[in-house]
This record gives structure tokens, sequence and C-alpha cells, in this order.
């Protein structure tokens, strides 16, 4: 009955030992309400993160957010569909340094109707390149999140709910990581693992990895102690309980908003650090298609070539500027004194 | 507050330990041969080679090679650049203070404008100033700093003039651009930061009972709010501070500055791994430093913290 519509499905207060009668009572109230023909009463009983849906579909900013971030994610996946309507070449590596027909010289040029975006010193289409060029940094955005969320959240689980030598060890071991500025380690690290000629986005992805989930795991540590010691905890222990219950229904879901909130807003970063390491010579190497290669290979042309800078830098804008505002977004709804 | 001190100072051996063991393997595994170099162009004889390698050190254990080196790097000598032919520490002696100016202008500036609109913001709340600055400081962390910097180049010094391209040949003025583009980034974190803690700050009973007092507005916010609301962004200058010490990488490399971070750049390319090592111990040990200092202050400016 109470998932008929009314209430929002996925919500987690229901799980809670009080929030069973809290629940029964709701859908009672419900069918009363909407009986009624007032359904308003009972949203406000929903979970913390339908809460949040809630909130956040009501905001401009989210809808701006979630279009920039739909629209690079589609370019991301299909590039064909943005480079179908464009009148050149639609495979970003077939290059002509002349023009097949008129056998003229097409390196360099400015954008035109027939190369929307110009074209770079190869005569490559550029809109082409540069529409290519999401797949990287939303694979390395998404794909780095997830690798850095999963250490970071084991390790600042088991710190944060087992304590005693285990906090120790891992918190040590978070110290010596913090005192690593990221990219001296990336630097460093890409350099020793990878040969300069073969670095492809996995070797990239495990250096933002294992370098990337130290404040996650501070964070989410943080969250778990002050989870552990609530009183429902000690009512799922009281009732005999086990260990991973308690853990996985209890204290986890509890614990989860701040470490959410952190690792959206951390999506936009990591896709500006790989195209700062591409454009730095150290992250991805050529033929592989990133907005920083474009833009470390537009540089010593500022002054002639200007868009062949521009371009990839404003994609490369929107797409970290997208997933910020997703961040701030979502920490408005789930950290409810920031508001 | 000395036993706290002691105690963090040993905390911090363990973790500098680790750290330069991290750094050293991880120079071990850098591609190239160092003794070859030393060789340059010709191919060195057997004995030579030989000689060499026992002479550096190279048929010790590794474990063995990284206490020798962690002996030297106590003493400040950082091993010698074969490229260069120079000591490491001679060229940190010489690229640091390029850093150290092109980060102390940045933060400066960081501090004016990011604390200045952080204020106004929380002041303003939800008014338009406030709008303002949170938009404008969303959109300056979105832009990544090389594309940042390569556009205040073409408009500030190609275009209008007003700045050097590049490189430090002009003194001081050389530094502004690039430290006013390092410093968006971190101004507007320092922006928000201090927006967020002093409103929170702001809604407190203590500034209720201040303002009963018939207090004038400056004095509550300025005697009553802001010192408490200040500690969080105080920690994030100390160690953004110390972040850019051990070297703007980035903006040193768009705007040609042979500080620190263009200076490793550069030796990952021509695979210096003295300098590559020896930087990044550098940078860890001023990390470390600083975010001993930082703590220290943190302690003596807010007595709840005290850490036992």
């Amino acid at each position: 009955m109470s998932d008929s519509g009314y209430r929002n499905p996925g919500s987690h207060a229901e799980e809670e030992l009080e929030g069973q009668a809290l629940h029964e009572q709701t859908a009672e109230a419900a069918l009363e309400a909407a009986l009624a023909g007032d359904v308003m009463v009972i949203e406000k009983e929903a979970g913390l993160f339908s809460d949040a849906w809630k909130d956040v579909r009501r905001r401009k900013l989210f809808w701006l957010a979630a279009s920039l971030i739909g629209l690079f994610t589609l370019m991301a996946i299909a590039p064909g569909i943005f480079t179908a309507p464009s009148p050149a070449t639609h495979d970003p590596r077939v290059c002509a340094l002349r023009n097949p027909d008129t056998g003229e010289f097409q390196d360099l040029l400015k954008p035109s109707a027939q190369h929307w975006f110009g074209t770079d010193i190869l005569g490559c289409d550029y809109y082409t390149r540069v529409i290519h060029g999401a797949r990287v940094s939303i694979i390395i955005g998404l794909g780095g999140t997830i690798l850095l969320s999963i250490i970071g959240l084991t390790l600042g689980g088991i710190s944060g709910f087992y304590g005693g030598w285990s906090d120790v060890l891992i918190g040590r071991f978070v110290d010596i990581l913090f005192a690593f500025p990221f990219i001296i380690a990336a630097i460093l690290f890409l350099n020793a693992i990878a040969p300069e000629t073969g670095r492809t986005v996995w070797h990239l992805l495990i250096v933002i990895g294992v370098f990337g989930w130290p404040t996650l795991s501070r964070i989410f540590r943080g969250a778990v102690i002050q989870a552990r010691e609530k009183e429902y905890v000690e009512a799922a222990r009281a009732l005999g309980a086990s260990n991973n219950r308690i853990l996985f229904r209890h204290v986890f879901p509890n614990a989860m908003a701040p470490a959410i909130v952190y690792a959206m807003i951390g999506i936009g970063g990591i896709i500006g650090a790989e195209a700062a390491l591409s454009f730095l010579g150290i992250g991805l190497q050529l033929p592989a298609i990133s907005w920083g290669l474009m833009i470390n290979d537009a540089q010593d042309r500022i002054l002639s070539t200007p868009h062949l800078l521009l371009f990839p830098g404003v994609f490369l804008s929107l797409t970290v500027l997208g997933f910020l505002l997703l961040g701030d977004v979502v920490r408005d709804a789930l950290d409810p004194r920031m508001r | 507050m000395f036993r706290y001190t002691v105690r963090r100072l040993l905390l911090m051996i363990p973790t500098f330990i680790g750290a330069s063991m991290l750094v050293f393997f991880a120079g071990f595994a850098l591609p190239g041969d160092p003794v070859a170099a030393l060789g340059g162009e010709r191919q060195m004889p057997p004995t030579v080679r030989a000689t060499l390698i026992h002479r550096y050190h190279l048929d010790e254990p590794v474990w063995k090679q990284y206490v020798l080196y962690m002996g030297d790097v106590i003493q400040g000598d950082l091993g010698e650049s074969v490229l260069r032919r120079r000591q490491v520490s001679d060229i940190f002696r010489e690229t640091f203070p390029r850093t150290a100016k092109l980060a102390g202008m940045a933060i400066v500036i960081e501090v004016i404008v990011g604390l200045g609109a952080g204020v106004m913001a929380a002041l303003k709340k939800d008014k338009f100033l406030d709008q303002l600055v949170l938009v404008s400081t969303t959109f300056a962390v979105a832009v990544p700093v090389f594309v940042m910097g390569f556009a205040a180049q073409s408009v500030f010094a190609i275009k209008f003039n007003i700045f050097p391209v590049g490189g430090i040949k002009d003194g001081a003025i050389s530094y502004v651009l690039p430290a006013i583009v390092l410093a968006i980034l971190s101004l507007a974190y320092v922006a928000r930061l201090t927006r967020t803690t002093l409103s929170e700050a702001l809604r407190e009973d203590y500034i209720q009972t201040a303002k009963a007092k018939g207090l004038p507005q400056t004095r509550v916010v300025g005697r009553h709010a802001l010192r408490n609301a200040l500690i969080p962004v105080v920690t994030f200058i100390g160690l953004d501070l110390a972040g850019l010490l051990g070297g703007a990488i980035i903006t040193e490399t768009v705007f040609n500055i042979p500080g620190m971070g263009q200076t490793m750049v550069r030796a990952i390319g021509s695979r210096d791994h003295a300098i590559v090592v020896g930087f990044s111990i550098a940078a860890v040990v001023i990390y470390l430093m600083a975010s001993l200092i930082i703590d220290l202050l943190y302690a003596a400016l807010d007595p709840r913290i005290r850490y036992e």
C-alpha cells in the first residue's frame, strides 16, 4: 500500500527499528490522507535521500548541471551523434594535410562552414577531435571517482568501525599520502609504472585511485565513528544483530552522505587533473585524444590560432562546471547546515 | 602545549620515512640508466662501468642505498644532477626563492580578495552580492589553471601588453600575472569557506549577546564572529601555501618561471632522476613542516583543541 505512489521508493528511514512503527503509522495516515485528497503530509516522512531528491529537483541549478553532464556523457558514449551534421570527416584520426579535391594545404585553418572549429597543424578537423575528446575526460572522472571511493570507503569504514590497530595503521598511511602533493605523486609514479609511449587511461586511473582516496577515507571514518555511537546501533546490538548487519544496514547508510558529497564534488577536479597531466606531457600521450593534449599542442601558436586553445578549453571547463554544480546542489540537499 | 608539540614532532618521523621511501623506490623504477648517462654519448668500458657502479653504491641492496641516501639528505646533500653537473641542493637554492616569491604573492591576493568576498557574502546572505560570490567562485574553480593561465596571458600580456608574457627577466612585475592566476582557484575556496563558517558563527548565541549589549556591527563581526570563523580558513590557507611551495607546477610551466615546479617537469623529460627524487623529498619536507606549524597555531588559537 505504502509503495503505491505517494511514497518515494528507496526511502532509507524504513530500515530503522523505530522507523518500523513510524512507517505503519504513516501508511495509515497516507491512506487517510489520500482518501481525504491530501498527499502532502507524508512527503515529509521520507528518508534522507528521497528528501534530498525532492529538494534537488526543484532547483534550476540542478537541471543546468544535469544537462551539462548529460550532454558531455552522451558525447563520450556516442560522439557520432554530434559529428553527424558536420560536413567534414567524422573520424578524428583521418587527417589530410592537403584538401583531396583542390590540393590546397588545409592545416591551421580558421573556423569555417566546412571545418566548424577549424583544423589543427596536421589538417585534422578540430570539431571532430574536440567532440571525441569528451570520452577520456568522462571515463577518467567517473572511473577515477569510483576507484578512489572503493578504496576510501573500505579503508575509512574499517578504520572508523573497528578502530584500534587498523585505525592507527590506516591513519599513518593516510598521513604519508597527504604529505605528497597529488601532482608530484602523479609525475613520479606515472613515470615509474608506465613507459612514456605506452601510457593509457588505465595507468592514469590507477594513480588517481591510489593517491586520491585519503581525504574521502578521513571523511567517511569520521562519519562512521559518529554513526557508530547512535542509539539505534545500540538497539540493534541489544537485539542480537551481527556485526555485519549493524555495519551494512545501520552504520554505513547513515554515514554515506558526507562521503557522497565529497566524491561528487571531486569528479570535476579529477577531470581537470587528467587534462593538466596530459597538458604537462606526463599524462596521456599522442595519439590519444584528450583536451589536455590538444591544449598542449595549441599553446605554441596562441597568437596565430587562439581558437585551437579556446575550444578544448571551453569544453573542458564546461564539463568540470557541470560536475561541480551537481556536487554543490547535492551538498546543499544532504547537508542542511549549509543552506 | 609542550607535550603536544613533542608528540606531534615524533609522529612526523614515521610519516617522513614512509613518504621518502615511496619517493626513493619510485625513483628507482623511473626509466633510463643513470650510469650510462654519466658516459654521455660514448660507450663506457666495462671496467669503468663497474667502478662507477661500486662508487655510487649501486651494487648494494636497495634498502642500504636508501639508508645511505637518507644519511646524506639529513645533512642537506640531495645528490648530484648528472646532466647539469651540479649539486641538486644548489639547484634547489636557486629555484626555491622564485617559487616562494610566486606562492607568497598568490597567498597575499588570496587572503585579501578571498576573505573580503567571503565576509561580504556571509553578511549579505542570500542577497545579490552573496549570489554573485557563489556563482563567480564556482566558475573560478571550474576553469582549469592552465586554461585560465593561457586566457590571462593572451588577454593581459599579448593583447593589452600590461604584463610580461612569461619568464622572470622583468623582476617582480613578471610574477604578478602568474600569481593572480594561481590565486584565483584558492581564492574561490577561501571565499566559500569564510562564507560558510562566518554565517554559521553569526547564528551562535554569543553573537546575540554581543548584539544585545549594543556593540557596533563592526565589533560584533570582527571581534566575536570572525575570530571563531577564521580557524578553518587559516588552516586551509596554510596547507595551500605548503602545497604551492612544493612547486606551482602548472602555473610555472605556462608562464615559463624557472621555479621548483618547472625544473621538476623538465627533469622528468630529461630523465634527471636526482632532481626528481631530491625535489620530491624537499616538497614532502616543506609540506610536513608547514602542517606542523599550522597544527601548533591551531592549538594556540583554539583552546578547545589541545589534543589531550
